[in-house]
């Protein structure tokens, strides 16, 4: 349902402002509005002006915007661990912490380049790890052999190393080695080993493809091969230390202030907000003016809670909702316990205008019929109630998932009851174990019955729908749009009434009078509808037809679990005839969970709601922490 | 038969079965992201990271000049990916006249002796893999250029001789005639309606401009005439022998129904073939509508490249020159 | 005869319906995929729109029972 909502206007002195603002903040249920329109009477407009904030205020505001962003930014510099909460008042400490920010995000950042230069150090050793590795291996030698050369490099992508390998072989007769190695961060270690004389033209090529040559840098010049490779292997075990002892530097450092730091966070975000709204309310030269939207039912605890705050200098006046205003007011749906979880089909649709229904209700009230009617087998109900008993308990905890067995148990409901009045358990399982006969209508033969009935659901539904259309429109005051409905109403059902007495459902009598109040009534649904009202009425009638899906959906799922009790039958054997019974059967209850959903969610989304529904509601959003 | 030689030229995807609607309601979707309003990217100062449009965000802080054509070949490419084997045919002829320009970045590339950037250009290129060999062939521009020839004779004779134009009159020389000369073998192949409406619309720009530059700019050599627009070679020479500029001003208004800015006729003449895309952009047939999304990304590329390049430039001007 | 001719135009009216409503289906399905994958706010409009040609196949079987029972 869509609650009620007031209009409300807060008057007090100037100086209360910033403490009322709070006060509702609390409270958490007022949404202010900035614009002035609709609020003030015509007139008065020249004297109400938007608050304007003192030059105290704007001092303060960037004071502490300044603030927030140092505390951004030493956070950027922080690891990100748990810490503990503070509660500290943020305010106490505010002067402090402003003095000291600076010297902590100073060292904090020091202390974070320092960590990124050493790993990049470290990356850069780990190649040359690799490399020495590589060639320590390969030569089985820590000499250097005069006349062959090494060539490192990096490699950035690994489907570049089949075309460097197919293209060193071409230019040296195959007389080369080419290992590779993945470096940590992805890339590939390359080491090529090659006659002293192709070095020149293997570097050129390299350096035309744009290879990075990974040269030792120049400290590593006068080393031997084992003495680079304990060189490097010393550096990176001591680099390793250093980043950890700047690591744990950093979270101690965390641990101590991040608490305190993320509480004055919070404190000035909160101070800021409010700053920010103080610019949404207006002034005269002595008041302060707010105007907002909150539900009805909370004015009377906004009243005693501002009363009792501020005594009697601040005042909430409820006022009248103005017919223009009324696009303006923001939706709040609010439903029973039972049709909660129905919020969960509408979701997807945009949020109804003030003057327009919640559509909640109207689908937990149809959707589970339609879907019963649909599936109606009563075997197929118990186990899909005992599916949605089990699994609402299992997801409990997850209220989306709980949602739909809940859903699922109210639906499998109206399925036992249809499955009853169709004398249906596991389609004509009843009927041949124990003799189950049906307490309406067959409906694997009556074909033509059922029809009837589901065009009849349709009628009453679309009718309903165009009622409620109606009422929408007198509550929006739109007279036109609500003639318009009713003609509508009139029309369809005079329709409706002269192809019954045409088929002979109804007295032949009745054709002829109703022939004439079509023929009366068009030309004013033309006045009142304009020229494509003739194709809104075809597209009712249309729609009313449509619910016959209802029966035909039905009658499939029914012929289904027959035929799988007849195959069942004709096996002749109880165990291999059970075996397929069920599986048939199984395929039945899938598709008979999926097809009433989508057609019964469709019937609404499509027939009903075009009908009344109008969306474009603005959303609650309330002043809260 | 012209039609499907195109194709050859451009690289090979499965065509992986996508509907026609799916990629008329992806282009649609897309469409709606396109820079609508460039005002405020024109007075505010475009700042690498100050780009409203997200699709250049991330590109733009890239020092790479021709990271904006990269990125519209992407996005070609993407629907080209997602178009089958009908219209891929339909598109060729544009696909390989947008694709005639990396062709000419890599020679440029090839004669400035930056041949590795040609790679990262080719990579996101839809030419095909034999095109693009040819062009990869390092700082060799005479054998690309022959290459080319070879190539492109094997679409029609007129392309025969390219290489002498290379010969004769340098790089500058060989792109002009080989876009004139693509120009012309497309208006004489078989093309769809719209796709004719389209290179009709680009000879005629093309021949209007050259005209323009030759009366206003007073160059000596006698501008080049494309054949198969909507100009006859007579008209074209005697316009080009009474020097009128009202002239030409005339042609513009007759042709496009457009007002030309005699200031800035490359603008103009822009806007006369968005014009004529976006009416057929409206027909919901899928051609046009395709065609005129191609072609507003390649404006809205052109256009941020005006403005990351004219940074300093004033603002005045930059909005003169921008198509919008 | 007269009875075989009246099948075949049940058989048409529920056929030929039901044709159509795929057709429109797989285009609407086509371009709704296409437009979910550019705009994914839009999926509630998308099911409405995809749910909406089925009208014309239950039209047809409308017709077709109508034609069955005519005849009995």
């Amino acid at each position: 349902m869509i609650v009620r909502i007031s209009k409300v206007e807060i008057v007090g002195p100037r100086d209360l402002l910033r403490d009322v603002i709070t006060c509702l903040w609390d409270l958490g249920v007022f949404q202010i509005e900035p614009e002035l329109t609709g609020f003030v009477e015509k007139g008065d407009e020249a004297y109400i002006k938007h608050y304007l904030p003192d030059r105290e205020m704007l001092s303060e505001r960037s004071f502490l915007e300044d603030l927030r962003i140092k505390v951004d930014v030493f956070f950027s510099y922080l690891p990100k661990i748990t810490f503990r909460t503070s509660y500290i008042d943020p305010f106490s400490v505010l002067d402090t912490i402003a003095k000291t920010i600076d010297g902590h995000t100073a060292r904090c950042m020091e202390l974070c380049e320092k960590k990124s230069a050493l790993e990049k150090e470290k990356a850069e050793l780990d190649r040359y790890r690799i490399l020495l590795d590589g060639l320590v291996s390969l030569l089985g030698t820590t000499e250097e052999t005069p006349d062959l050369d090494f060539i490192g490099l990096t490699i950035k992508e690994p489907d570049m190393v089949e075309r460097i390998r197919q293209l060193l072989s071409e230019m040296t007769d195959r007389k080369f080695e080419l290992l590779t190695e993945a470096a940590e961060d992805g890339s590939l270690v390359g080491l090529i080993i090659i006659e002293k004389s192709m070095t020149e033209k293997a570097r050129q090529y390299l350096s035309d493809k744009q290879l990075p040559e990974l040269t030792f840098p120049p400290d590593f010049k006068d080393l031997n091969f084992t003495e680079k490779s304990r060189h490097v292997k010393q550096r990176l075990s001591l680099i390793s230390a250093e980043i950890e002892g700047i690591s744990g530097e950093l979270e101690r450092f965390a641990l101590r202030w991040a608490p305190i730091y993320s509480r004055v966070k919070e404190g000035l975000e909160e101070r800021l907000s409010l700053l920010r709204i103080t610019a949404s309310a207006f002034e005269t030269r002595m008041c302060f003016f707010i105007y907002g939207w909150m539900p009805s039912a909370e004015l009377a605890k906004v009243r005693k809670n501002v009363a009792e705050t501020f005594g009697g200098q601040v005042t909430v006046v409820e006022k009248e909702i103005l017919e223009e205003q009324m696009d303006m007011v923001p939706i709040v749906l609010k439903n029973p316990p039972y049709f909660k979880p129905f919020e969960l089909l509408v979701r997807y649709l945009p949020l109804p205008k003030y003057s327009s229904f919640d559509p909640t209700p109207f689908i937990g009230i149809f959707f589970p019929i339609f879907f019963g009617m649909i599936l109606g087998d009563t075997g197929y109900g118990l186990i899909l109630l005992c599916l949605s008993v089990i699994m609402t308990k299992r997801f409990r905890r997850k209220k989306e998932l709980a949602d739909v067995f809940k859903i699922l148990f109210i639906s499998s409901l109206y399925s036992i009851f249809f499955g009853i009045l169709y004398g249906e358990f596991f389609g004509d399982l009843g009927h041949r174990l124990f003799g189950l006969e049906p307490v309406c209508i067959e409906r694997r033969d009556a074909i033509a019955p059922m029809v009837l009935f589901s065009l009849s659901v349709g009628v009453a539904h679309v009718l309903l729908g165009l009622s409620l259309g109606f009422i929408a429109a007198i509550r929006k005051g739109s007279r036109r749009e609500a003639f318009y409905k009713l003609l509508m109403i009139l029309v369809s059902i005079g329709i409706i009434v002269s192809i019954a007495s045409s088929f002979g459902m109804l007295p032949g009598l009745l054709a002829r009078p109703t022939v004439i109040v079509i023929i009366v009534l068009t030309p004013f649904l033309l006045f009142t509808g304009g020229l494509l009202a003739p194709l809104e009425l075809l597209k009712s009638i249309g729609n009313m037809i449509s619910y016959v899906r209802i029966m035909a959906i039905g009658l499939t799922s029914v012929l289904l679990a027959f035929t799988a009790n007849r195959i069942a039958g004709m096996t002749g054997d109880i165990i291999t005839g059970l075996i397929i019974a069920s599986l048939l059967h199984l395929l039945n209850l899938i598709l008979g969970v999926f097809s009433p959903t989508i057609h019964s969610l469709r019937l609404h989304y499509v027939e009903f709601f075009s009908k009344f529904l109008e969306h474009g509601g603005r959303k609650f959003e309330p002043l809260k922490k | 038969m012209g039609k499907s030689r195109n194709a050859e030229f451009l690289r090979k995807i499965d065509d992986r079965g996508y509907p026609v609607d799916y990629l008329l309601a992806r282009i649609r979707g897309r469409r709606s992201h396109l820079i609508k309003d460039w005002r405020p990217l024109i007075l505010g100062s475009v700042s690498p990271g100050h780009m409203a449009s997200a699709r250049y965000g991330s590109i733009i802080s890239d020092d790479y000049p021709e990271a904006i054509q990269e990125h519209l070949l992407k996005e070609f490419g993407w629907v080209y990916s997602l178009m089958n084997g009908a219209l891929r045919q339909v598109f060729s002829p544009f696909f390989l006249y947008v694709e005639l320009r990396t062709i000419f970045i890599c020679l440029r590339y090839a004669k400035g002796k930056e041949a590795g950037k040609i790679e990262r250009i080719l990579s996101g290129s839809l030419l095909s893999e034999k095109i693009k060999d040819v062009l990869r062939c390092g700082e060799n521009l005479l054998s690309a250029v022959e290459g080319l020839e070879d190539c492109f004779t094997s679409l029609s004779n007129r392309f025969a001789g390219l290489g002498n134009v290379f010969a004769e009159s340098g790089l500058p020389g060989f792109e002009s005639a080989l876009s004139i000369r693509y120009l012309e073998y497309a208006m004489h192949s078989k093309l769809h309606p719209v796709m004719q409406d389209f290179f009709r619309a680009v000879v005629d720009s093309r021949n209007i401009l050259a005209l323009y530059k030759y009366i206003r700019l007073c160059v000596k050599m006698s501008p080049p005439f494309i054949s198969g627009g909507s100009i006859s070679e007579a008209t074209h020479n005697e316009i080009a022998a009474g020097k009128d500029l009202a002239e030409i001003s005339s042609l513009v208004r007759k042709l496009g129904g457009i007002e030309p800015e005699l200031a800035n006729m490359e603008t103009s003449l822009y806007k006369m073939v968005t014009r004529l895309l976006k009416k057929a952009g409206r027909d919901p047939l899928s051609v046009g509508l395709i065609l005129d999304y191609l072609w507003r990304c390649s404006i809205e590329a052109t256009n941020i490249s005006i403005l990351l390049y004219g940074r300093d430039i004033e603002r005045e001007i930059i909005e003169a020159e921008m198509v919008q | 005869m007269e009875k075989v001719l009246i099948s075949f135009a049940a058989a048409l009216a529920i056929g030929l319906t039901a044709f159509a409503t795929a057709w429109a289906q797989s285009r609407i399905g086509s371009a709704g995929a296409g437009t979910l994958a550019e705009k994914p706010e839009l999926s509630g409009a998308i099911v409405i729109l995809v749910a909406v040609p089925e009208t014309m196949v239950i039209l047809g079987f409308v017709i077709a029972t109508m034609i069955l029972l005519s005849v009995k």
